[in-house]
Parts: structure tokens; sequence; C-alpha cells
């Protein structure tokens, strides 16, 4: 067992020395030269060590790109949430009045619920986040979606169903 | 497992209840029916608790923007894919956007500490780590701590980047052992027993049976021996002895926290490397002074036991953050 984990060890000392500047490259040029190419890199190795099978993988640029480009899609969709909130947020009369740390975890918890939310239809979407976020009562919501309260409850049911089963598969 | 051990009637009852609840008009009758509901059985409760769990993302965003509806309207229009404004205008939120790149940053650094990814032996948040090493040496680490191993036929070198270490040295009299930090280096003279740390910009060490040779990188050396209950903070310039209980300080590699007089910042510091999420401890009960044995697989039941015993409020919002003030 230890041997095992020493030459899992070897092996990603190798790839980290070998490929580590050439995924930095490549997520660099897809980011544009930002910054965060770095830490994205970074990530992807972390991730590898958790990755089981290792000493399988026959082509490590291939099985890097791969997990790279999970790595760079969560990056992508994190910052459209980010920017979408913040250009809703400009809009509004009210100030920032959220301390950093308040501001990661709010981001975080959107992550979650965008992840949660996957695959539900716009109208269910939009019905459940009115209620769930902005506490809009069915009968408002009914109204505003020009939709019966009946249909709302509908929604609802189908939301809070996808939502947790989500949790349960573990998609989070 | 536990989840799956529910019943689909159940778990559909609790959702059905949640759409009840969540109308916006709820009836005394429809609160009565649903208590009832939750009381008559206990596979209501765990059904609805679990319900409640897969909820804890929208809870939090609750909590945070409650202040401010235009906050909640905000993260709903990001979530319902409704972007209005074109990017120009995005940079009215300039300021923000500088502040936000260091959370998640620092949210991603607590779940795995990327600084020593490429160290022999990282440890993330909340996990042990043991090593044998073929010359019989053993040693433990902390969570959230890195480890380079050198080992030549001249000398036997642990680098530590981070974090604590027990090491339990086997003795070899053709190979000393060294423990380097970027402060120093501390010798094991012959077999024994020691505890490394870096902590607040210092390094400490501990000995539990025979001795060490501390030795700050520009400072002059000093002998720790086992018995004195004495450890030795060092930097690069300068080495102080303190008093410190050497079987409470290793505790943890039995998964406890042994505190004996601390300070409630200094036990939270200590509970940091086992949470993921962020503790905010307020200044003024920073200073409390603390005693008592912890789980440190389980801050959850950490936080139940300093609730028991010290004056503070621990209020915790899901996994990501628990706030601890005085009550």
């Amino acid at each position: 067992m230890a041997n095992n984990s020493a030459s899992r060890h070897h092996l990603l000392a190798e790839w980290y020395r070998n490929h580590h500047g050439w995924l930095v490259g490549w997520l660099r040029r897809k980011l544009e030269g930002a910054a965060q190419a770095d830490d994205l890199a970074q990530e992807a190795f972390v991730r590898l060590f958790k990755a089981p099978q290792l000493e399988d993988v026959r082509e490590p640029r291939a099985f890097l790109t791969v997990v790279a480009k999970r790595e760079l899609y969560n990056f992508w969709r994190r910052r459209e949430l980010e920017q979408a909130y913040l250009e809703a947020l400009a809009q509004m009369p009210e100030e920032f009045g959220l301390s950093q740390e308040e501001y990661a975890l709010l981001k975080e918890a959107i992550l979650i619920i965008d992840r949660q939310l996957e695959g539900l239809p716009g109208k269910v979407k939009q019905a459940f986040l009115l209620n769930r976020l902005e506490g809009l009562t069915y009968v408002a919501i009914a109204k505003e979606m020009n939709l019966s309260v009946a249909t709302i409850e509908r929604y609802m049911k189908q939301a809070i169903m996808h939502c947790h089963l989500a949790r349960l598969e573990g998609r989070l | 497992m536990n989840q799956q051990a529910l019943s689909r009637e159940a778990i559909e009852a609790a959702v059905d209840w949640l759409v009840k609840l969540s109308s916006g008009a709820v009836s005394d009758e429809v609160s009565t029916q649903f208590q009832s509901w939750l009381d008559a059985d206990t596979h209501h409760q765990a059904a609805w608790q679990q319900l409640a769990q897969s909820m804890t993302g929208f809870e939090q965003v609750h909590h945070l923007t409650n202040r401010q509806a235009g906050h909640a309207n905000a993260v709903r229009q990001a979530l319902a894919g409704h972007v209005s404004a074109e990017r120009r205008h995005f940079m009215k939120g300039g300021v923000a956007v500088v502040a936000l790149g260091l959370g998640t940053a620092y949210l991603t650094n607590r779940v795995t500490p990327l600084t020593h990814i490429t160290s022999d032996h990282v440890t993330p948040t909340g996990e042990r780590k043991d090593i044998a090493l073929a010359d019989g040496t053993r040693v433990q680490l902390n969570a959230r701590s890195a480890l380079d191993i050198d080992f030549s036929e001249k000398q036997r070198v642990l680098t530590l980047h981070q974090g604590t270490c027990i090491v339990d040295v086997s003795p070899d009299a053709l190979r000393p052992l060294l423990l380097r930090t970027v402060h120093g280096v501390v010798h094991a003279t012959g077999g024994c027993r020691m505890l490394a740390g870096i902590s607040g910009g210092q390094s400490y060490a501990m000995v539990q049976q025979q001795s060490l040779v501390v030795a700050p990188l520009h400072y002059r050396q000093a002998v720790l021996t086992s018995g004195e209950a004495m450890a030795a903070w060092f930097d690069q310039h300068a080495l102080t002895l303190k008093p410190a209980n050497v079987n409470a300080s290793m505790a943890w590699e039995h998964g406890l926290l042994d505190v004996r007089d601390q300070s409630l910042e200094e036990v939270v510091e200590s509970l940091r490397a086992y949470h993921t999420g962020w503790i905010r401890l307020a200044p003024r009960a920073a200073g409390l002074r603390v005693f008592g044995m912890f789980q440190l697989d389980d801050v959850g039941q950490a936080m139940h036991a300093l609730q028991a015993i010290l004056p503070v409020s621990i209020r915790r919002y899901g996994n990501l953050l628990t706030m601890i003030d005085l009550v």
C-alpha cells in the first residue's frame, strides 16, 4: 500500500514536472492571458491527486486537458454568474453592503443553487426563484407570470424535487 | 445509506408540505396539520430535515441578502440568466470586483492548501496522514500541513512547510534526523518523539522522549529535553522557551483537541484546520479562557461543547459560516 502510494506520488511528481508548464500555457490561451491560469492548473493537479488509477493513463496531456476543461468550465460559469449578479446589482439603488467574506459566501451559495437548478425549464426556475429568493407569494407569482396559482404550485413541487434529487445524486 | 432508507412517500410528503408552507398565505389550520404530520413519525422528521438540507443554498442567500432586497433580486436575475445591461455597465461595480477575487481564492484554499502542492505530503482541511518511513521513523501530519522528506545515505531531512507534525524518530547513529522549517533546524539527537509546527510566523518544537537541539537560522541554538514541559518557539533571529503541555499538544494524533487554559482564539485556530467553512470569532470573545477536550473530526460537536462551557452564542449558517460572539 505504502509502496503503491509512493509510486503514485512519483508519477504525480513526474506529471507535474513534465506537464505543469504546458498546462498553464494551454489555460492561459483559453483565458486570454488571465492570471487565473496558474490557479486553475493547480486545481487541476489537486484533482489528479484524488483521481483513482492514475497509473493506467496513457496520454497524460489528454487526461489533463479533460480535467482542466472542467475547471475552466466552472471558472467561466462562476464568473458569468458573478457578472450577471453585479450587473443586476448595478441597477439597484442600494449600496454594496456586503463584507468580502459575506460576498464570497454569497457567490458560493449562488454556484450551489445554479448547479441544483441545472436542467429545470425556464418558467419553473423563474417561479421557484421568485418565491425562494424574494419571498413572493404564489398569488403574486401567478399574477406576474400570467399563470394560474395551481400551475405555480406544480412548478414549485417540480423545482423542490429537482433540487433535492440534485443533492442526493451528488451533483453539487 | 441513511438517505436511501427513507421512503419515497415520506420525501414526497415533505415536498408537498414545503410547497404548502411556501405559498405566502399559510393558515393556522395548515400549520397545525403540518405540525401533527411532523410529530406523527420520526421518518417524517428525517425526511423534512433532509429536504431542509437540500435547501441550504437558498437559506444562505436569504440570510446574506435579507438586509437589502436588491441583493436578492440581483441574485435571482443572475440565476435566471436575465442579464439585461451590457458589459460596460458592469464596470460600475469595479471596486466590488477587485474584492471578490480574494474571496474565492480564500475558499478554495480552505479546502486544499495550494501553496505547497508540490510537497511530498500534503494534507487537506480535516485530514491527518500517517507516514511510515523505511528507517522505522513514523511521521504523523496534522490537517492542512505540508512536508517534504529527503533521506540520503548521510542524513535524514524532513522539511515542514506548513502545519504540524509528530515524528517518532528511529535512532540511527550514522544519520541524524533534521527537521527544517523556514525559521531554522531541529536536530533529533537519538531516538525521540517530537512535535513541530509553524504558527503565526514562528516555528515551535516540543519533545516527549530524549532531547532536541533547536537551532534558529541566525541565532544561538538551545537544547530541549523531555520532562521540562517546555516548547521552543523560534523564528530566524530569536528563540524563547515557553511552558507547554506536551501530551495535550499531541492529542490531535488521536483526533482530539486537549485544551488546558488557552484563549478561545487559539482554540478556534486549531479547529480551523478541521473545518472548510469560515469561523468568525468576534474580537471581544477571543480572549475567553478555555479548558476542555474537543473532537477535531466533528467541528459541529466541538462548537456545541464550546457553547455549553462559555458565555458565547454560536450561530452556524450551513457549513460555510460559523459566527461566535459573546452572549
